[in-house]
């Protein structure tokens, strides 16, 4: 009989040891481990995501994923101001092109005699076409008296 | 949602690339104890209740890898003084002589002075892991102390077997290697700096474990040798210190639902007792039965006659006082993190005087305690 109890005692320890492999300890809390001779031996347990160190991961895991998105943020924020920049750029010279063009220019020339007023207009005819590569407009032409007795032609002009 | 300040201060202070490898955790364990102490000081007895503070605690620990196979490994550790912000409650008795005519009488005071520190260090140290082992330094338990694995079943409270038996130390400067597991075996060694430096009455300690651990069996032969010697206050006096030993060996069996610890301890003192006999002994046992994943019940017993009443000279241990604890309590776990545990707990020791060398009934202890603890894990 004691034979028996002593060999069922054997059989179970025997199989306590060959089966200990498999029957893992389960992870106690963080600070119970701490308590333990291995406390640095539990490499398998991940209290990552456990009481207050699970809170201060979290914390930490939403600083970095709030820093990430600002810096998506940033990012695609810049992206958007460079459009926009460069959108008013070009807008910007348009615009300057347009106003450029619809300033009225002015030119003028004296002259003294008759004869040489066919050919003073001419001139400032021709400086107004090379001022407008489209074409231009007469608004004004004024003859003007000059201290020196002769008289000054004057004349206004907007591009097309 | 709300959520919680100290992590999110927390979190904004402490770089997260240095956060990966770091575990912070924490215990706040209280209970709630009706007293009824024998002798609370000599001749005087009586009931009382006290919230008590279950070794509650903060810690942080963690690694980092320094190479393939090798890691830096850490912990710092405090105490907090959960139920009234202090630690320390030290109790001096003063006498006084009075010359009245016809008799002369003694009067004796009793003054305790509590100490304003919440804080107290626990386990801390500093060291190497990898594929050779690990060596760490510091203040922490011993190996023989550690061989208790969870055996202990009211470990840390007021049923404690530290009350009957010796080797519960926390050791200051200690130096400490392990072995890596080799089929579930290891071996721990330590050295204890006595940081003194007379030859003749230097004691440094050294203590060490043999240990096989798997879930369903544990077992751990262990020996501490002038460990507590090394780490008591030194004089610059040099005084000669006795040596002291002690052996423990410890079993803990996973029976289905019931888990059975038993404990055996000597203790060489140094110091002859009435009986010539050097060497004290006591024995242990305890039981917790897991009724559900929820309840478990549990008791333990414990006797000894290595119960520590004081110090004689050269700063041993007290000779051979007998003394016994006995517990029974119940879990409930509420949650993963918060367990409540009630309780009962008696101590008694024989009461020996050391100065007259004889047992003083107005010395002897027989204290009951009736309680009720919360303990949350963090």
């Amino acid at each position: 009989m004691l034979k028996k109890f002593l060999l069922c005692n054997l059989f179970w320890l025997m199989t306590t040891l060959v089966f200990a492999d498999e029957m893992k300890a389960e992870c106690e809390s963080a600070v119970d481990a701490a308590d333990r001779l291995g406390s640095n031996a539990n490499g398998d347990c991940d209290y990552s995501n456990t009481g207050l160190n699970g809170v201060l991961h979290r914390a930490i895991a939403n600083k970095e994923k709030v820093s990430t998105n600002k810096k998506v943020d940033t990012e695609t924020k810049i992206e958007k101001l460079d459009v926009a920049a460069s959108r008013e750029s070009v807008k910007a010279t348009a615009d300057t092109v347009t106003a450029k063009a619809i300033l009225p220019h002015v030119v003028s020339a004296e002259f003294g005699v008759a004869q040489q007023l066919v050919s003073v207009r001419y001139e400032l005819i021709r400086k107004a076409a090379r001022e407008c590569a489209k074409g231009f407009v007469l608004d004004k032409e004024r003859y003007l008296p000059t201290e020196t007795q002769l008289l000054q032609l004057e004349l206004t002009y907007s591009c097309l | 949602m709300k959520k919680a300040l100290l992590p999110l201060v927390i979190a904004s202070i402490v770089p997260s690339a240095a956060f990966a490898d770091v575990i912070v955790y924490g215990k706040a364990w209280l209970a709630f104890e009706n007293t009824d102490v024998k002798n609370f000081t000599p001749g005087v007895s009586g009931t009382f209740t006290d919230i008590r503070n279950n070794e509650s605690r903060l810690g942080v620990k963690g690694s980092e890898e320094i190479s393939d196979g090798l890691k830096a490994i850490y912990q710092y550790e405090l105490k907090i003084g959960a139920d009234d912000g202090k630690l320390n409650d030290k109790c001096d008795a003063t006498s006084t002589s009075v010359t009245t005519v016809p008799a002369a009488t003694t009067k004796t005071t009793t003054t305790c002075k509590i100490d304003g520190n919440p804080f107290s260090q626990r386990n801390t140290f500093i060291g190497l892991q990898g594929n050779f082992g690990t060596v760490k330094a510091g203040m922490f338990d011993t190996p023989l102390k550690l061989a208790q694995e969870k055996t202990d079943v009211f470990k840390d409270m007021t049923g404690d077997w530290k009350n009957v038996f010796q080797g519960e130390t926390r050791a200051k400067n200690i130096i400490q290697y392990s072995t890596p597991a080799f089929f579930h075996i290891t071996y721990n060694n330590a050295y204890v700096s006595s940081e003194q430096g007379y030859e003749n009455t230097a004691k440094n300690g050294y203590t060490h474990s043999l240990v096989y651990d798997t879930k369903a069996i544990y077992v751990a032969l262990a020996a501490d040798h002038n460990v507590s010697i090394a780490n008591s206050a030194q004089t610059f006096a040099p005084t000669p210190r006795l040596d002291t030993d002690i052996v423990r060996l410890v079993g803990r069996f996973l029976l289905g639902p019931v888990v059975l610890g038993v404990m055996y301890e000597t203790y060489d003192n140094g110091v002859a007792n009435s009986n010539g006999n050097e060497t004290l002994d006591g024995k242990m046992v305890s039981a917790i039965y897991n009724i559900t994943d929820k309840w478990a019940v549990k008791g333990q017993y414990g006797t000894s006659d290595m119960v520590d009443t004081g110090k004689v000279a050269g700063g041993n241990s007290a000779v051979k006082q007998s003394g016994n604890t006995a517990s029974i309590g119940a879990d409930y776990k509420m949650s993963k993190s918060t367990k409540l545990t009630g309780y009962f707990t008696t101590l008694k020791d024989d009461g020996f005087n050391t100065a007259t060398k004889l047992y003083d009934t107005k010395l002897e202890h027989d204290d009951k305690w009736v309680g009720l603890a919360m303990e949350f894990s963090f």
